[in-house]
Formats: C-alpha cells, structure tokens, sequence
C-alpha cells in the first residue's frame, strides 16, 4: 500500500529583502513509498534532502507539485490542504525526528515524549509509562527524565527527541539524521527500533549521512542533486 | 474535520474617522484551535481583538458565534445584554496589564468568585473552594486567597487572572500580550501554564502577541498583519520557517538570537 507519493515537487524560496534572490532547493522531486519500505535520500550537503523532508512534513510551503498521504484511509494532497488537516495529519499519520530537538522552557524529557500520546487522548498513565520506557530503552538515566532536556549533551537531547517521535505508531516517519551525534551503541538501538517499526509496516523515508545505519535499514535510494549540476 | 466553527469573521473593518485600524479580516477559529495574530505595533492587532470580542463596536462586519447549544449567533445583531452575557459564560478576556482584567480592591479570592456569581453561583462554601482550586492550578498558593492582588508580584497577578478567567470554564479566550510586561523567567512560567491549561481544558484562544517565540510555542495556527490587513496566514511552523511575504520575512530576520 503506498502510504507517501511525491510528485514533481518543487521549491523555491524568494529572500525579498536580499535581492529579492531566488534559491531553487526542489526541483523535479517524484517518489512513492509504501507501508514497510525505507527510502534513503542520498545526495551532498545543500542538494534538498532536508528541505524536501520539512516540505513533506508541511513545514515547508512547496511552489510546484504534489505530497500525498494516505491519512486514515484517504489519500490527502498536502500542498492543497488546510492547517488544520496538517496537524491532525501529523497528529496520527507522519511523525517528524528533526537534527536538533526544539526545546521548550521547563518541560521535563519524560513530559516531551509523552506528549504525542497524551495530544492523542491516550490517558496520562498510559502514557507516561510507555515513554519512561522509551527513555529506558534509549539509555536516557532516569535521573534526567524530569529535567528539561535544555542542559542535556547532543547525544542526550537527540535521544529524547527520538523517543518523542518514535512513541506514537504512525504510519510514516520522517528522519532526519537521527544518529548523528551518537555513540555505536545507541546507534544500535535506533536501528533496531527503526527495523521494529518497518515490522509493524510504517513506511520511513530518512536521511542517514551513517553508512551502517543507511545500510541496515534501506530498501532503497533516492539520489538528488543540485538545481544547476541537473542542467549542466 | 467538518465541524461548525466556533468563530466566523467577515470583512471585519475597525475605523476611527478616516483612519483605518484594522479592514477586510476573514478567518474561522474552530473548537481547541489556537490563532496566534502578529505584527508590529499598530498593525492593528488590539483593535481587531477588540471588535472580536465585542469590546469595540466594528465599522465593518460581522462576527458569528456558535455558543453550546450550536446555534450560531451574529455577534453585532444581539441585543447588548445577550451579547453580555455570552461573554461572562462562554469567553474570557486576558488583558495585557494584570490591573485591567481583575478588581484591586478585592480579595484574590473574591476575585476569582465573582465571576461565579456573576454567573448565578450563590453557595458560598463551594465559590471559596472553586477559587481555592484555581489558585493551585495557576500555582498561587492557596494561603493567599484572603490577600489583596496589589500584595502580588505581576507574574502572580497574570495568573490570578487567568484564574478569573478560567474558573466559568469558557470555552474561547481572548488574550492580549499577556506576557508583555513580564520578565523573561516568570514569561517561561506563564507560557508553560498557559499550554497546559489550553489543552487540558481544549480551549480555543485568540492571542495577540509581537513576541514571535510566543507565537510559536502557543498558537497552531498565525496570521500575520501589517497597516490593518492580514499579510499571511498558515500553520505556526511554517509560517515562522518558510515566510512568504516580504513583511513576515523582516519580521523572522529580525528576531534576535539569545
């Protein structure tokens, strides 16, 4: 079952207060994903890869072109829809791990991962229990959990912001190089929960600079490039 | 996804002589939904706050309410009286200063309760603990219930007011800067509840705000304004990361970076 189609997706930004410039960072961009399958977008840095993830997920606004998700059984063009359908898209359909995670003042990690379940409805116990065992299993000391993830190392906050994306059972997961900052052995554990949620059919669609990571968990590539080498 | 909204404006305009505040404004705010309005001083923000929640009468416009018993109301064609009295049992209104929205010359507790009588409460023992309960859920300390809001700091007096406000358990709100003047730790403090309390209690809220952190951490949903009109709207994230006109895009720029 496809679960994410791109199509001849575009973006271009207008900078209006420096030279009015234009930045092509999309162009020509078409894929489809099914349920189960992990596409690897490939590419040097400042070829789009995470400008086309922040565009799928709706935080970008596309120029051209068409995301579409199946979304509770219907298929929804992003680039057509309204905010409000976007949240609750991301609400229960596409969850998003970012590089860097956004903190918010005086929020505790366990409060942060658990936000997706209670935003769901899932009642607060529930909730709370699934993501102390998130943080467990992501090697997050229990001493930190009611701390807020401010003064945690790099490797610590994208921890934390693993566990908050991986918590909720959504059907499409966006990566954004979620290994980066860390050590061999948490690597390990995010491959296994990656290959876990691949077993329950999620379809991820990934950015992993991570040549072991990128090898244990692709089906396959998607190669970009940039606007004028496309050319010539 | 195709519920009646809980707010319908229309071609809204505020003018004072010739002088344009606010014009051709259009949005719905459904039920849990967060609208997040910026723009620099007078971009004509407060006015439109102000013709929303019948604070001020629009030169232009309508207003549709859909109250609980879903029967949608035309704001401005409501006797004066009616409209009154969906503003104490459906609406609350945070003003920037703490000193607008509550009474100075009474009781934090009083100031809580009255708002219950208001509303035809009369059992005293229960308005004295309702109050009780709201002191502790903005993080008062219930020992000062009998002390007068001028004995309070203004993060303290904020929140008391947001107790005020909350304890009808309305279901639109209408805030105004309502960290404005407050410093940058307690501001934490009171965005923290505020965020808690919007979804505990699925509010919907109109916030006028020029502090674009703010924006961001509360509303769902921007609309950004400029000389009176809206210049865009979209989703919070996308509005803040991906701005489209000219005027959002020196708005984002100029944030500083702490």
């Amino acid at each position: 079952m496809t679960i994410l189609k791109v199509t001849d997706l575009q973006k271009e930004f207008v900078l209006h207060h420096q030279n009015n410039a234009e930045i092509i960072a999309l162009w020509g961009v078409n894929f489809s994903l099914s349920a189960g399958e992990c596409l690897v977008l490939k590419g040097a840095s400042g070829t789009g890869k995470s400008s086309l993830l922040r565009t799928v997920y709706g935080n970008y606004l596309a120029t051209r072109g068409r995301v579409d998700i199946c979304h509770q059984g219907k298929v929804i063009n992003l680039c057509k829809t309204d905010p409000r359908t976007i949240l609750h898209i991301r609400q229960h359909t596409m969850g998003y791990v970012s590089q860097f995670l956004r903190v918010v003042p005086r929020v505790s990690a366990l409060q942060i991962v658990a936000t997706p379940l209670l935003e769901r409805g899932v009642d607060s116990t529930t909730a709370i229990e699934k993501a102390q065992a998130m943080l467990q299993r992501l090697n997050i000391p229990e001493r930190l959990w009611d701390l807020a993830p401010a003064t945690f190392s790099g490797g610590e906050q994208q921890r934390v912001n693993i566990a908050h994306g991986f918590i909720a059972d959504y059907p499409l997961l966006l990566l954004d190089e979620p290994t980066a900052s860390l050590d061999e052995h948490n690597r390990g554990v995010v491959i296994q929960l990656i290959q876990a949620k691949k077993a329950q059919g999620v379809a991820v669609l990934g950015i992993f600079h991570d040549a072991v990571v990128r090898d244990a968990v692709a089906d396959h590539f998607y190669e970009m490039t940039r606007e004028d080498e496309r050319h010539g | 996804m195709s519920e009646q909204a809980l707010l319908q404006v229309s071609d809204l305009a505020v003018r004072y002589g010739d002088f344009v505040a606010c014009e051709a404004i259009n949005f719905e705010l459904y039920a849990g939904e967060v609208l997040g309005v910026v723009g620099e001083s007078g971009s004509g923000k407060t006015s439109l706050l102000k013709a929303l929640s019948t604070q001020h009468v629009p030169s232009q416009g309508t207003v549709k309410y859909t109250p609980r018993d879903n029967k949608t109301l035309s704001l401005y064609q409501l006797p004066e009286a009616k409209r009154r009295h969906l503003m104490r049992s459906e609406w609350g209104v945070v003003h920037q200063n703490p000193r607008d929205g509550l009474r100075l010359n009474v009781s934090a507790g009083a100031n809580i309760g009255e708002r219950l009588m208001a509303n035809g409460q009369r059992h005293y023992a229960n308005i004295r603990q309702q109050a009780s309960d709201w002191l502790t859920q903005v993080e008062i300390d219930v020992a000062r219930l009998d002390d007068m809001p001028t004995t309070f700091s203004g993060g303290m007096q904020q929140r008391l007011q947001i107790a005020r406000n909350l304890v009808t358990q309305p279901r639109l709100i209408f805030m105004d800067e309502p960290t404005g003047g407050l410093d940058v730790s307690v501001q934490a403090r009171l965005l923290d509840l505020l965020r808690k309390l919007v979804a505990q209690y699925q509010l919907s809220v109109i916030i006028v705000t020029h502090d674009l952190a703010v924006a961001r951490l509360l509303s769902h949903r921007l609309m950004v304004m400029q000389q009176g009109r809206v210049v865009e709207t979209g989703l919070t994230d996308q509005v803040l990361d991906d701005p489209q006109h000219p005027y959002t895009q020196l708005l984002v720029s100029s944030v500083l970076q702490p």
